[in-house]
């Protein structure tokens, strides 16, 4: 039976939590935000970290920071590059269930990950995806992608919005509304090309190609967040006022939305890179405390969940 | 031995240029397989690229014949030459939803535009050099083509030209 959709990111955490919590493999682990984030994540019974890098930067780091690494596995790598490689390996080999950025870029770490012999390719593109919290607070919702693809072209929109209903899946949101978000609602040709994207998107939907869901577009913002807005406009749609799920045109739009939650509205948020074997957790540094542990039990619960290997949940449910 | 020939004319911008021209290459028994006509940057002068296929001998006659008319301004057969050349086609594919990844796949891989959609069919338009239209249609003719329509070849040399008085509208030949 499908679990109740995860309502808030306390219940995310809640959820996120087991006794056999998955092990992260944090690569280029020796910066303090990352050390507190893992440990933290380990505290809050999300992960065990394996902190890979240089293993004397990482306990001074720690002791300097009051970081409690008992129960913390350290793994020697010589360089960014190694850690990044090591991390991945682990993850390949199954001795870790999801990964995380330290201080090494995002283009080297996604580089190890698509690392063709020991990576974690799988049969379609990676891609971000953010949990952001509803407008009335009452649920969360999914943003994608606002990190990894700049201009993604219709077929990289179509990985997108798989991985998107991956992770919606595993936040117990069984059959996700996903609005393909462009600033208007019907197409325009061919002056807005991510309206035509939209449209076949939605077609492709509706015809189950991707699975169950619902997929409508294209969407302007209001409509997809305000269903009276919606109404007012004359847009019915299944999704207008309770989408799951936005997908936006290109990562310009996804980053502002994903900033002006952040920034503008003060909410905090949390993410992951979907697509590979395993989920990665892909914090800035910039993130809160909060932002970073939501973001690591979110790739938690991910992996977990797409885990075939049993787990034991502490039993909450929504 | 067929060769096929890309030939840029310019002419006079008056009626009646088209079916002499056409006709030159007719009286000699060759077929035009494209031919694209507009003005040029001069109102009076338009440029005609025709593509045609014959053996050598026969083409040069009759763009000797061509080149002789009082409408025609200068002549060149661009296979002596490197030139750049282009094709506009719009095509409309049949679309069902299983089709959408791959037909789009394709105007992605040969940078194909929408430009038309309705419930049952996808109008895409695609500009290039004539293989590549070819090479597009091979790739979505499995999907149905609705309706196809093609500029036919448009070409310009791609050596730098001296302005010559030629261009003016008279005729030098």
């Amino acid at each position: 039976m499908t679990p109740a959709p995860v309502r808030s990111f306390d219940e995310l955490v809640r959820r996120a939590r087991c006794a056999r919590p998955p092990r992260m493999a944090v690569a280029a682990a020796g910066e303090a935000a990352a050390i507190i984030a893992a440990a933290n994540a380990m505290k809050e019974g999300l992960v065990m970290p394996v902190l890979i890098g240089e293993g004397k930067r990482i306990r001074a780091l720690a002791e300097e920071h009051a970081v409690d690494l008992h129960g913390v596995d350290i793994v020697e790598a010589p360089d960014t590059a190694a850690a990044c490689a090591l991390a991945v390996r682990l993850m390949h080999e199954g001795e870790a269930g999801l990964v995380m950025k330290g201080l090494v870029t995002t283009k080297e770490f996604v580089r190890a990950i698509l690392n063709h012999e020991i990576g974690l390719r799988r049969d379609r593109p990676l891609s971000h995806v953010a949990v952001i919290e509803s407008p009335d607070r009452s649920r969360l919702m999914l943003l994608t992608d606002s990190g990894i693809n700049i201009r993604p072209r219709f077929n990289r929109k179509v990985a997108i919005v798989r991985n998107a209903i991956e992770v919606a899946n595993a936040l117990g949101i069984a059959e996700p509304k996903v609005a393909i978000i462009a600033a208007v609602e019907t197409v325009q040709l061919p002056a807005m090309p991510a309206t035509i994207d939209a449209e076949l998107l939605r077609r492709m939907g509706e015809a189950g190609h991707f699975g169950r869901c619902i997929v409508d577009g294209p969407l302007s913002m209001d409509n997809a967040l305000d269903r009276h807005t919606a109404e007012v406009k004359g847009r019915a749609s299944p999704v207008a006022g309770c989408a799951d799920v936005l997908v936006a045109p290109d990562i310009e739009t996804a980053n502002a939305i994903y900033k002006t939650v952040r920034y503008l509205a003060r909410r905090e948020l949390a993410s992951i890179v979907a697509g590979a074997a395993g989920p990665a957790v892909v914090a800035s540094r910039s993130d809160s405390a909060d932002t970073k542990l939501y973001s690591i039990a979110l790739g938690a619960l991910f992996a977990t969940q797409t885990n075939p290997e049993p787990r034991e949940t502490d039993g909450h449910s929504s | 031995m067929a060769v096929k020939h890309t030939i840029s004319c310019l002419v006079k911008n008056r009626r009646g240029v088209l079916a002499q021209v056409s006709e030159a290459f007719a009286a000699k028994g060759i077929n035009i397989e494209s031919l694209a006509v507009a003005e040029t940057e001069n109102p009076d002068v338009s440029r005609a690229t025709i593509v045609v296929s014959g053996d050598d001998t026969t083409v040069a006659e009759a763009e000797r014949q061509c080149q002789s008319l009082d409408v025609v301004i200068r002549l060149e057969d661009l296979a002596s030459e490197e030139y750049h050349a282009r094709e506009l086609m719009l095509v409309k594919l049949r679309v069902t939803p299983g089709a959408i990844p791959s037909i789009m796949q394709a105007a992605e891989l040969f940078q194909a535009r929408v430009i038309g959609m309705s419930d049952r069919t996808i109008t895409l338009e695609l500009a290039g050099e004539h293989r590549a239209l070819d090479g597009f249609l091979k790739m979505v003719r499995p999907w149905g083509i609705v309706s196809l329509a093609r500029s036919g070849l448009i070409a310009v040399s791609a050596h730098d030209e001296e302005e010559r008085p030629s261009e003016s509208g008279e005729n030098t030949a």
